[in-house]
């Protein structure tokens, strides 16, 4: 192929030939821009951010609505954008997440509830929010913890935030508590911990039934997914000041593949403000940027007393990782169809950590 | 404190000035880079905020476009890379969002196997193709864009159309690719 052949075929290939410079200003007008540059200026280090605070702390301080809003439009309070992209040496992936900007179904919480059952994981393995027996994993042992480890935080709270987890979708059943894990898991820069206590959620989609036994031997040989986080616990912390975070995933007692460690993917609600008159129905916003994460969809419920539009973003939480993505505000367009296509005032969910089984 | 303020005020002055001049610019490269406005504007302005932290790096006036399209470049490599979306599918959607509204020049087989050839590339391969295609980009400019000398840019662009035309199996493809009844012809 000549030169010439490829340069015109190339031209036929690109998407913008024919976008004007007046365009290109109605699309992205040269004042919008420079407030957004300039905000993303104002903002510190994410980096600096992730060494002092785990997304995990981050995440369990809701703030109101209006203050949600505050927040935003001050442009900075939030802490959470960094200047560069910064490569961050060691461990296995950080694993970046999908952003696609979709909306969820505003369909209530499925899947596992939080508690102890009679006969469920919880009972077998939780007492007193401790792990209570030793669970023998491909690759990951979790026992109970030494008596002299004190969480610095409420079950309650580590449990709204491993709820939060992506890698939770689908489980039915779920252990939760603390305990130290000893991992030598076969993968790329995975990390060799020796009873490092933790907490867990244990889950499986598979859970034990009325028929079948619920021991521990019929626990491990189970599909489990097993999301870790240091946060709150002592001697967690590895040397880079960010606690320990992933998840583990298994094929259970008949599966040939070899079990997984990915990131923690946590599903938060991100601050919003409208930015824009409601216009051929549709409702213009702009969105706090999402620390080391990508906006991820919305979703709007609509009951008597008016119509919430909750925006979802993940956070891919992790030990470590090779690139915390940089974020800034951003806008969107929310069609208003069904329910929600009369409405005029939108209220504002609360940020934070939200279920992930929705 | 006094003078840095002042500082401040003169970068953020500056900073004003590389976003009026080059903001077209640089919403082109984004938007032939990624399928939604909003992901280009987005890409836009996170490549001016490190811009700004970086303004001790600055070149010259006439060399500034081509160290903000390196800077995009890293950008968006680590927003692909977040987004996880293939390069494949991104063409595919400019493809088609293009020829909905606009005849080709060529058969969409031709230009579909061009695109996926394009997708077989190194992404650094393709970046210096788009960079020479799209941005049109001298050898030298885009060596500033890269850091690398000019003969360099164009040792690396040579291979890359080499890499291009065997993906594209050439001879065939200069038998394959035929313009459209009533097109203009080459």
């Amino acid at each position: 192929m000549n030169d010439d052949l490829l340069t015109t075929l190339m031209t036929d290939l690109d998407p913008v030939r024919h976008l004007s410079d007046s365009t290109l200003d109605e699309l992205v007008p040269y004042d919008h821009l420079i407030t957004r540059v300039l905000s993303g200026i104002e903002q510190p280090a994410a980096r600096a951010v992730r060494a002092r605070t785990s997304i995990w702390h981050l995440a369990s301080l809701r703030v109101s609505a209006v203050a949600a809003a505050v927040v935003l439009v001050a442009s900075g309070a939030t802490a959470f954008l960094n200047s560069s992209p910064t490569a961050v040496s060691g461990g296995f992936a950080l694993g970046a997440v999908h952003s696609s900007w979709v909306e969820y179904s505003a369909s209530p919480s499925t899947g596992a509830t939080y508690g102890v059952a009679t006969r469920s994981m919880a009972a077998v393995l939780i007492s007193k929010g401790r792990i209570s027996t030793v669970l023998h994993l491909d690759g990951l042992t979790i026992t109970p913890p030494s008596t002299s480890v004190q969480p610095r935080v409420s079950a309650t709270q580590m449990a709204s935030e491993l709820w939060a987890t992506t890698a939770l979708r689908g489980q039915t059943e779920v252990a939760f508590g603390y305990g130290d894990i000893t991992l030598n898991v076969s993968q790329d820069g995975a990390p060799k911990l020796h009873s490092v206590p933790v907490w867990v959620a244990i889950a499986t989609s598979k859970p034990c039934t009325a028929t079948s036994a619920c021991g521990a031997s019929a626990i491990v040989s189970l599909p489990l997914t097993v999301v870790v986080s240091g946060y709150g616990l002592p001697n967690s912390e590895r040397t880079n000041g960010l606690p320990i975070a992933f998840t583990y995933k298994n094929g259970g007692k008949n599966s040939t593949a070899k079990p997984r460690l990915l990131a923690a993917v946590e599903q938060v609600s991100v601050a919003w403000v409208q930015s824009g008159p409601f216009l051929n129905g549709r409702f213009h916003i702009t969105v706090a940027p999402v620390p080391c994460g990508a906006l991820n969809g919305y979703s709007l419920t609509t009951n008597p007393d008016g119509t919430t539009l909750t925006v979802k973003g993940l956070i891919p939480e992790s030990t470590i990782g090779d690139y915390c993505t940089m974020s800034v505000a951003s806008s969107k367009d929310i069609p208003l169809r069904g329910a929600s296509a009369d409405a005029t005032t939108f209220h504002h969910a609360p940020t934070g950590p939200i279920r992930a089984t929705n | 404190m006094r003078e840095t303020e002042q500082r401040v005020r003169d970068k953020n002055a500056e900073l004003a000035r590389v976003v009026a001049t080059h903001r077209q610019a640089l919403l082109r490269y984004a938007l032939r880079r990624l399928d939604d406005h909003s992901a280009a504007e987005d890409l836009v302005a996170e490549t001016f905020v490190v811009a700004w932290h970086r303004f001790n790096e600055i070149p010259p006036r006439d060399q500034e476009l081509f160290w903000l399209y390196g800077i995009a470049g890293r950008v968006l490599s680590n927003t692909l890379r977040g987004r996880q979306r293939s390069l494949r599918l991104e063409m595919r959607l400019a493809f088609e969002r293009e020829h909905a509204q606009d005849a080709p020049r060529y058969s969409e087989e031709d230009i579909k196997q061009l695109m996926e050839a394009l997708a077989e590339l190194r992404p650094e391969e393709r970046e210096l193709l788009q960079l020479t295609y799209w941005e049109r980009l001298s050898y030298r400019e885009i060596g500033l864009a890269l850091g690398c000398t000019e003969k360099a840019a164009g040792i690396r662009i040579s291979r890359a159309r080499q890499h291009l035309r065997q993906l594209l199996n050439e001879p065939d493809i200069t038998a394959t690719i035929t313009p459209l009844p009533n097109q203009e012809t080459l």
